[in-house]
């Protein structure tokens, strides 16, 4: 019998549903958290690119155009600083102001109120301010060429004065004021040439003596009014307002605040590409933060992703491994046990768990006990017997009962042989039931074999016991193919060792007979029947009786 | 007999002013006037130049043989000389013409190559007699050993001595600064030879053997500037003989020389008590100074960020405690080298000022605070080196030395009881105690990590700056942190705490 969940032992129950719909969802999760953070992951790298392409690469781009731009101004600054005339001095200005436009421009497309900006407008102004500067010291350098070329004309006019007087007596006189002449002009280009403002300032006090004494000198010897004249021109030249010497002390202040304020301008211009260096550094160092803070990331959801795959796969795996042992073998064992019921097969193997598969089984088992139960109601409901394939007690009710009425009509008689084989007991006990069996089928065949006429009846009565109906037959005719039964039997020669008999199995035989002379009903007749048969066993067995009469 | 006497005192008192006169036709004069130590230009400054300017107007108008000696230590440290490198003293220098310049250690607050470049600016010669520079193989480029002055008839002779401890303090990196005694004495043999009248040294720091050279009058006289920066000590001046001295506070003084005609060795010299703030303003000059403070200004108003709590960079606080100011500047340092911990010297911080709450904080401020143009470092130190560097810190904190630290990443406890040395008590960085086999990455200055105020420790630490580019400057980076900030309010933070076993 298959076992079945009401007789087992009962498990806690796990529900194939809840198994399916719990590792199915888990994994379809897990599939899904995989998706995401795969997409994420990649959103994630878009945004970075994204971020690098249209912020960070551009501020460097730019940031190395200003850095560029920064270091031509640096270049123009220079030469501004070093032009010597108008022209140079303009063309300076020019690229200067090409190069802060350009700056100006380019630093907009980055800055947005930053103080680099503002750094780019003060030395836009610091700018604008030298070149002030530097046209002033143009202006001076101009103006000292002036009075120096000025001083020369004074000095070969005055030594055009030297033929005139060579001739002259009081040559002596004359050449004192001409050689000191000569010597405070040289006096004078001297400081031409010095850096030092204390010199400058020293020649400055020679000078004023030495026209005191041009000024004694010249009021010797001839030409004193022109001599004096020259004398008084010579020291307004020199010490005038715009005199020589005066803008010689101007320009070696403005020189040195020229070179001042170009290493100013310079040091401005390198502290603002300094400053944007740092500020370019500042975005490389953002980015690369950036770009390794990303990539730890996607390493972290690459692990993850790994992690989250592999037990997917592993949830999957065990989830076959699951459906292999839990649902498909024991499918396939329910199919087995079913296959073996059809064939009519007792089995003591069973479906163990507690889930659908088992109430599949139990469902089952209660079908085909059902099936069994409802075999046997049809088995009885049938006219022949199950083993022997002759007809059973229900047919022989019936056909006894139709050949007695039919006998009552027609006036003739009808016969009934109540046959039992010997010793049946002891052969059962012996040789197996399943013996037993094959022993009854071959008896029944021995049975209908001996009867001739068509209208002779066989069946099986119960058990060992078999009844022959046997119409239009007188007692001598059913006495007739009672031998013939006898003897077909023990032509067989079924082997019974343990019979009380013979060594063969044996028949024993009870006649009843209906006529007109004497009707008896079915029950009647049988009993009759089975008195003979008593006496026939009493008697020795293997025999015929009827009545009281046996042989 | 009354009369007669009236007349006798008015004869006399006619005579005597002609007496005197003749007197003092015998008697050579000069006045020397001496200034230094003026590297702030602004109106609210100790030294005035407009003023110095006027007196000096003045003087050349009484007396044509004025002698100007400019002493130096103004080329730096300043708010404008971290823009143009000193580049505005010299200009208004120019406008004073003074006959000399004195290289003093303050000079070489831009180092040697932008001091040169002053001394083409300058119409005046930079002097110093004891430089030695192994490119030139002879005295730095721009600058003379020595030099004869001629004032009227008189030939001065100037030997100017540096302090051997700039190189240090300055961290020079080429020119040397040699032993003074035998140079000196090369020198006066020397302007001796170029018929000096007189030698006068201008020195700083004392040496045991310039009385000898005074009392046997091979100097005449000494001008001398006061070395220490510290104004409370520049107030007990010893008073030598033959030395006139100038300070942080007292930046002139005049003196009249005078001397009997051709005996200028019996030198006679008379200090001037002079009270600079009398004289009205030099209008050239003035004009000249405003100007540079325009541009200043200019340069520097530009407000970056508020601070909203007091806060103060007092010479003598930054010098010995923990400070806020200081611990931002760390912290900015720290974050922009991305570093462990950070180390700068107090002596760094150079405001020396009390800040309001609610001060909106300018490029000014920073750069005030933070002249000096010293650059952001970052290292890769051993915590032995980071330890010792910390010890070198508090080493000399008794003495208010700019070599103490204010810190970042890292928090320390030392006790001024110990021996220098084995003051730190313990050292926790990020919370963790201080491993002395472990790297740290240590943001810092260039002028430590070149063994500035006794940083030396910090000497072979493998620098991390993977750009060849510039490293940024200090100021900078606080003024980037500032302005990212938009508002700051610096904390003590128990970083460094004194403590007594």
């Amino acid at each position: 019998m298959i076992m079945s969940s009401h007789t087992g032992k009962k498990g806690r129950r796990i529900s194939l549903i809840t198994v399916f719909s719990l590792t199915g969802s888990a994994i379809l999760a897990l599939f899904l958290l995989l998706c995401w953070l795969t997409f994420t992951s990649l959103l994630d790298f878009k945004t970075m690119f994204n971020d690098v392409a249209e912020k960070s690469l551009p501020d460097i781009v730019i940031s190395s155009q200003l850095y560029a731009q920064s270091s031509r101004l640096l270049e123009a600054t220079e030469q501004l600083s070093k032009s010597n005339s108008d022209a140079s001095k303009r063309l300076a200005e020019q690229q200067i102001a090409q190069y802060l436009e350009d700056l100006k421009n380019i630093s907009k497309k980055r800055f947005k109120n930053e103080f680099l900006d503002l750094q780019l407008d003060i030395i836009s102004v610091e700018i604008s301010e030298f070149t002030t500067l530097i046209k002033q010291k143009l202006l001076i350098n101009q103006q000292l060429k002036e009075r120096e070329n000025a001083m020369h004309k004074l000095h070969a006019v005055a030594l055009a004065l030297e033929p005139q007087l060579q001739t002259n007596d009081k040559i002596m006189a004359n050449y004192q004021w001409s050689l000191q002449l000569s010597r405070t002009v040289t006096n004078a280009s001297r400081s031409l040439n010095m850096n030092r403002l204390q010199e400058v300032r020293q020649l400055f006090r020679q000078f004023n003596g030495d026209i005191a004494l041009l000024k004694d000198y010249a009021q010797q010897g001839e030409h004193q009014n022109q001599k004096l004249k020259l004398t008084n021109n010579l020291a307004q030249l020199m010490l005038q307002d715009e005199g020589l010497l005066p803008l010689k002390i101007l320009q070696l202040r403005i020189d040195g605040r020229v070179i001042g304020r170009e290493n100013f301008v310079h040091n401005l211009i390198q502290d603002f590409a300094r400053l944007l260096e740092y500020s370019a550094n500042e975005t490389e160092q953002k980015v690369t933060q950036q770009l390794a803070q990303t990539v730890k990331r996607t390493k972290t959801e690459s692990t993850l992703i790994g992690l989250l795959l592999t037990g997917a796969i592993v949830l999957l795996i065990l989830m076959i491994l699951f459906i292999q042992k839990h649902v498909i073998i024991r499918l396939q064992s329910l199919n087995n046990l079913v296959k073996s019921r059809i064939k009519g097969d007792d089995i003591s193997s069973k479906i163990r768990g507690n889930d659908e598969i088992t109430d599949l089984a139990n469902t089952f088992t209660l079908f085909t006990q059902t099936i069994e139960e409802q075999q046997i109601k049809l088995e009885h409901m049938s006219l022949s017997d199950g083993l022997t394939g002759i007809a059973n007690r229900r047919a022989l009710d019936i056909r006894l009962l139709h050949d007695i009425e039919l006998s009552i009509r027609k006036k003739s008689h009808v016969a009934i042989l109540l046959m039992d084989i010997d010793c049946f007991k002891l052969y059962n006990d012996n040789y197996g039931h399943a013996a037993g069996d094959e022993c009854l089928k071959v008896i029944a065949s021995c049975i209908k074999n001996a009867l001739k006429r068509s209208s002779d009846f066989v069946a099986r009565y119960g058990g060992e016991e078999f009844v022959c109906v046997l119409p239009d037959t007188n007692l001598v005719g059913a006495k007739d193919i009672a031998e013939d039964i006898m003897r077909s039997v023990q032509d067989k020669k079924v082997v019974h060792k343990h019979s009380t008999v013979t060594d063969f199995v044996t028949l024993s035989m009870g006649i009843a007979v209906s006529g007109p002379e004497l009707v008896l009903l079915p029950d009647k007749l049988l009993s009759k029947a089975d008195k003979a048969l008593y006496i026939a066993k009493n008697n020795g067995k293997n025999q015929v009786c009827e009545g009281n009469n046996c042989k | 007999m009354q009369q007669m006497s009236r007349w006798i005192i008015f004869t006399l008192f006619l005579l005597l002013p002609n007496q005197l006169i003749a007197e003092q036709e015998k008697q050579k004069h000069l006045t020397l006037i001496f200034a230094s130590n003026m590297p702030e230009i602004g109106a609210a400054n100790k030294g005035s130049y407009p003023k110095l300017a006027s007196l000096l107007e003045q003087s050349r108008q009484e007396d044509e043989d004025t002698l100007f000696v400019y002493g130096g230590g103004s080329l730096g440290p300043s708010p404008l000389s971290s823009l143009d490198r000193g580049s505005h003293i010299i200009d208004i220098l120019n406008t004073l013409e003074p006959d000399l310049m004195n290289i003093s250690k303050r000079e070489f607050s831009y180092f040697e190559d932008e001091l040169t470049l002053r001394s083409y600016e300058a119409a005046f010669p930079f002097i110093s007699s004891n430089l030695y520079d192994p490119l030139t193989k002879s005295n730095l480029e721009g600058i003379s050993t020595n030099i004869i002055i001629d004032k009227g008839d008189l030939r001065l002779g100037f030997i100017a001595i540096l302090d051997e401890d700039a190189v240090q303090e300055y961290l020079l990196q080429r020119v040397r600064v040699q032993e003074p005694r035998n140079l000196i004495n090369q020198q006066i043999k020397q302007l001796e030879q170029q018929g000096a009248d007189l030698i006068v040294l201008i020195y700083s720091q004392e040496k045991d053997y310039y009385q000898a050279l005074l009392d046997a009058k091979k100097i005449d006289f000494a001008l001398k500037i006061s070395p220490f920066v510290d104004d409370m000590m520049s107030e007990k001046l010893e008073l030598l003989p033959k030395r006139y001295t100038l300070s942080d506070i007292k930046t002139t003084l005049v003196l009249k020389l005078s001397w009997p005609h051709n005996a200028p060795k019996n030198l006679n010299i008379n200090e001037v008590n002079l009270e600079l703030s009398n004289y009205p303003d030099s209008t050239t000059t003035a004009l000249l100074i405003e100007e540079y403070n325009k541009r200043l200004n200019r340069l520097l108003n530009q407000p970056i960020g508020l601070l909203t709590q007091p806060m103060t960079s007092q010479k003598a606080l930054v010098r010995t405690t923990e400070n806020a100011f200081g611990n931002f500047i760390a912290d900015a340092m720290k974050e922009a080298a991305q570093a462990d911990v950070a180390i700068i010297n107090g002596g760094s911080i150079r405001g020396n000022k009390n800040y309001q709450s609610n001060t909106t904080l300018t490029r000014g401020d920073i750069i005030r605070e933070l002249p000096f143009r010293t650059q952001l470092a970052a290292v890769s130190v051993s915590g032995q080196q980071l330890w010792a560097a910390l010890e070198n810190g508090i080493s000399e904190v008794e003495n208010v030395k700019g070599r103490f630290l204010q810190v970042a990443g890292l928090s320390l406890s030392y006790s001024i009881n110990q021996d220098i040395g084995k003051r730190l008590q313990s050292v926790n960085v990020n919370g963790k105690a201080l491993e002395l086999n472990q790297q740290y990455i240590l943001a810092t200055t260039d002028y430590i990590l070149n063994g500035g105020d006794g940083y030396t420790s910090l000497a072979g630490a493998v620098s991390l700056t993977t750009s060849s580019q510039n490293p940024p400057m200090l100021s900078d980076i606080v003024i980037r942190a500032i302005q990212n900030n938009k508002v700051i309010n610096p904390q003590l933070e128990s970083r460094i705490v004194r403590v007594e076993p």
